[in-house]
């Protein structure tokens, strides 16, 4: 047996646990998805405070409703990320605002396996881009968020925004075109000033 | 090189170049500690009306009240051989 389906075995026989109500069982999918669901939303989001809530809400969200799960063949990090992404739409309507992500908060966090130094700099060098990317229709926000950030393949990606792998390859190159154009209109709007 | 080829040549090194800043940019964050374990105890916590809509639920109501009757006759069966006992040993000493 692959490691992969050994793994999916194994996260099976975890979700059916926790649809019984054993607390370790959610425990232990907590674990593997909490940081996954976090950055998701950090990057919808742009401020960790609203994250941490979201993030939290997701989990409550998905606790309460774990016993009533059914596993139809995609993976359980699609039914999070369905979670996730109706929160976060619901987070946008009642605010009707979109923050920019502040200067201490990019200090607090940091890449994964990085120094914080790195991370800053980097982050600096690429504001611009990242609120390029905050204007795009929330479908596009989540592609890239889920194709850079998590690195899945288009199929994965597919499966958890319900779509074919055809039609995820289609709207990532529609996605490249829209914020190319979008940054060449930046530049050309800085250059004018 | 034509004109056509050499247009989609840009466009092509274009793509490429905002695909590299897209991956320089979109990277994975590790969440704050503190962040990880304030989700951990909200998480773990059951919030009030969270178990107010678990007993409002009646076929739950049903098992926790059967369960409650049941153990109370148990304990009222107990209770009446002991004293029943109690009794018989009081007469035959008696």
């Amino acid at each position: 047996m692959s490691e992969e389906k050994k793994k999916e075995k194994d996260e099976k026989e975890i979700l059916k646990q926790a649809s019984l109500g054993n607390e370790e069982a959610f425990g232990l999918l907590y674990e593997t998805y909490v940081d996954r669901i976090f950055n998701y939303i950090y990057y919808r989001t742009g401020n960790v405070h609203d994250a941490e809530d979201l993030t939290a809400r997701v989990f409550q969200r998905a606790m309460k409703h774990i016993p009533n799960y059914q596993d139809r063949g995609v993976p359980f990090s699609a039914w999070l990320y369905r979670i996730a992404h109706n929160l976060v739409a619901n987070w946008h309507r009642d605010r009707s605002r979109k923050k920019e992500v502040s200067i201490t908060e990019k200090m607090i966090l940091r890449a994964k396996d990085e120094s914080p130094e790195t991370t800053i700099i980097r982050t600096e060098k690429q504001d611009a881009l990242l609120q390029i990317i905050r204007t795009l229709p929330p479908d596009r926000q989540q592609l890239l968020i889920l194709k850079f950030v998590e690195g899945y393949s288009n199929r994965e990606i597919g499966e958890i925004m319900n779509r074919s792998e055809g039609a995820v390859k289609s709207l990532y190159h529609r996605t490249l075109l829209a914020l190319r154009d979008q940054e060449d209109d930046l530049k050309v709007e800085i250059e004018g000033k | 090189m034509t004109k056509d080829t050499k247009k989609k040549y840009q466009k092509d090194k274009k793509m490429i170049e905002l695909e590299n800043s897209l991956s320089g940019t979109l990277i994975s964050i590790q969440p704050p500690s503190d962040v990880i374990q304030r989700l951990k105890e909200r998480i773990g916590k059951l919030e009030p009306n969270c178990i107010a809509k678990r007993i409002s639920n009646w076929e739950l109501s049903i098992i926790i009240i059967g369960s409650v009757m049941s153990v109370a006759m148990v304990i009222f069966t107990i209770a009446r051989t002991i004293f029943y006992f109690f009794r018989k040993w009081n007469r035959s000493i008696a």
